[in-house]
């Protein structure tokens, strides 16, 4: 749990729960999000992440708990305030008998937004703001949908699988974009399955597992705790009794005078053990995000 | 024109409004050239409608006022009967499933609510959009046969013309807000289409038959089709009562469709 206070968190959900009928959508999701944050929701298909983005904006009805946004429940937040959001569906679909420049211009004018950076975004993404949106391909589709994410400058943007269907030299755009929408201080809540994403944008993440929120910390944190591979070289090896009975060590294999294995949690140990040895090299292997992400299903 | 969800609206109709007026000018044309030609045949015509029975003309839309002599007479029974109803349900139906169930179909109503917008302020908008439409509609219908009558030297009683107008309007919204009430509940678009214009044919099977079956005969009060016609504006001019109900039953459904609406998840 971070140790900051409440006045510093620009998004703060609690216990969030959705049934549908009697099916569960999301049960007591909390987490909460600081101002200038980049926050991860990772899951996969069907986990809850939708909902819970659709709960927070009340575009569905929360069977329980709250969603305060600039400390206020949704309903309270002033029209300017509310202008200063944008969401970025995961089903996102637009009006095909309008152009690309049509629908964003009456995005923005809803939003009652005052800047407006669309064409320099558009520019961006390598996007014809002028073709009628049903003669374009599903990741020009999702291009406007960029767009429109980011063409009001705004305070919190909550994007849903924002690369879905983009080619990877977009899908880096995106990236650069959100880290220039960040630095000018927009919060960013992104949900994606795509874990190289996260990782690549995400100070911190929460992990969604079945509708619950099972891990919710930075990802410095989260690699910290997990399992990560060790891979030492010693001028004369110790036995392979003395390296397994360090506080820790498993899949202990060991060849020529290398010895390769896992260990969780503290070093300390194997530090002060291995120092009693002469160390040709030492190698930790950071897990990435899918390895972690993949401890928790 | 994309300033607000009305604006925007009434601008993608545009298509569909010239394909209306085009329709609706022939349908106008046709029916007084029909009339103005077989106009020396009309007691011949008259007739052999009196000599129908009467239930069966009261099925297809005619009434006891039944005259075929008049160009009103004329329009009462082939035009405001059966096929301007339709006409005017379609439009109603439609416009009233689009506004929530449609958008929901389409997937493009969430983004739209994610906006600072607010559910109401939408809602208010596109009811004010299916009234625009079903208004526009009712005034090219209006205009057609003001027009056409002019033009081929035949009697209407603008008062009159006006008053089915209203009478006619009214039963589209107390459809659409019917279908807007479905769409708002449900938000499946086949479902609310279906619901609707089953009623819409339930509506005038009751107006229909129930009047000829005396245990029954009561059962005409609950269609909406027994305030459109019962009086029959385009002779006896409007009937304050009848406007009266249609009004009170649209406003009702529209007011439920607000509470619905808050309720409804977005999906």
């Amino acid at each position: 749990m971070l140790s900051k206070t409440k006045d510093e968190y620009i998004i703060e959900v609690s216990n969030l729960t959705k049934f549908y009928g009697k099916t569960k959508g999301i049960e007591n999701v909390s987490f909460r999000i600081k101002k200038g944050e980049i926050f991860g929701l990772m899951g996969p298909n069907g986990a809850g992440k939708t909902t819970t983005l659709r709960s927070m904006l009340n575009l569905i009805q929360s069977s329980s708990g709250e969603t305060k946004i600039f400390s206020k429940n949704l309903f309270n937040l002033s029209k300017i305030e509310m202008s200063s959001i944008s969401y970025l569906p995961g089903e996102f679909e637009t009006y095909g008998n309008l152009s690309g420049k049509e629908y964003l211009k009456y995005i923005s004018n809803l939003r009652n937004a005052k800047k407006n950076n669309t064409n320099i975004l558009a520019d961006r993404m390598d996007l014809d703001l002028n073709k009628k949106i049903k003669t374009l391909s599903k990741g020009n589709k999702q291009k406007i949908g960029i767009v429109m994410a980011f063409m009001n400058n705004p305070k919190i943007a909550i994007l849903d699988e924002p690369t879905s269907g983009l080619d990877p030299l977009k899908q880096q755009e995106f990236q650069n974009i959100a880290k220039e929408q960040n630095d000018e201080g927009c919060t960013i809540l992104l949900s994606s399955h795509i874990l190289h994403e996260i990782e690549a944008l995400c100070e911190r993440v929460g992990i969604i597992k079945d509708g619950n929120i099972i891990a919710s910390e930075q990802i410095s944190e989260l690699k910290n705790k997990t399992i990560k591979k060790y891979e030492i070289s010693f001028e004369k090896l110790p036995t392979k009794s003395q390296i397994s009975k360090i506080k820790g060590v498993s899949n202990l294999d060991i060849n020529k005078n290398i010895a390769t294995f896992t260990m969780h949690g503290n070093i300390d140990n194997l530090i002060k053990a291995i120092s009693k040895h002469v160390v040709i090299n030492l190698r930790i292997i950071e897990p990435d995000l899918e390895e972690i992400f993949l401890t928790y299903y | 024109m994309f300033r607000n969800v009305y604006l925007k609206n009434l601008r993608d109709m545009r298509n569909n409004l010239i394909y209306w007026t085009i329709g609706i000018t022939i349908l106008g044309l046709y029916v007084s050239y029909a009339y103005s030609s077989f106009a020396e045949n009309l007691d011949t015509w008259n007739e052999l409608l009196k000599s129908f029975p009467e239930e069966l003309m009261h099925f297809f839309g005619g009434s006891e006022v039944m005259d075929m002599t008049t160009f009103a007479g004329f329009l009462n029974l082939e035009i405001f009967g059966v096929m301007a109803p339709i006409m005017l349900i379609i439009v109603g139906i439609n416009s009233g499933t689009h506004i929530v169930a449609g958008e929901l179909n389409n997937k493009t109503l969430e983004m739209v609510m994610s906006t600072s917008i607010g559910k109401n302020k939408y809602l208010f908008q596109q009811t004010l959009v299916m009234i625009t439409r079903i208004v526009i509609i009712s005034i090219i219908l209006w205009g057609n046969f003001f027009i056409f009558a002019n033009l081929f030297n035949l009697e209407l009683d603008l008062n009159k013309l006006t008053a089915i107008m209203f009478h006619l309007g009214l039963l589209s919204l107390s459809f659409g807000s019917f279908s807007l009430l479905i769409g708002s509940i449900t938000g499946n678009k086949a479902t609310t289409l279906g619901l609707s214009a089953g009623i819409a044919v339930l509506s005038y099977f009751i107006n229909s038959i129930s009047p000829m079956i005396k245990s029954i005969e009561n059962l005409k009060y609950s269609s909406v089709f027994y305030y459109y016609k019962h009086s029959e504006p385009l002779i006896n001019g409007i009937n304050f009562e009848s406007i009266l109900v249609m009004l009170f039953v649209s406003l009702l459904f529209i007011i439920l469709s607000f509470v619905a609406f808050k309720y409804k998840d977005l999906y």
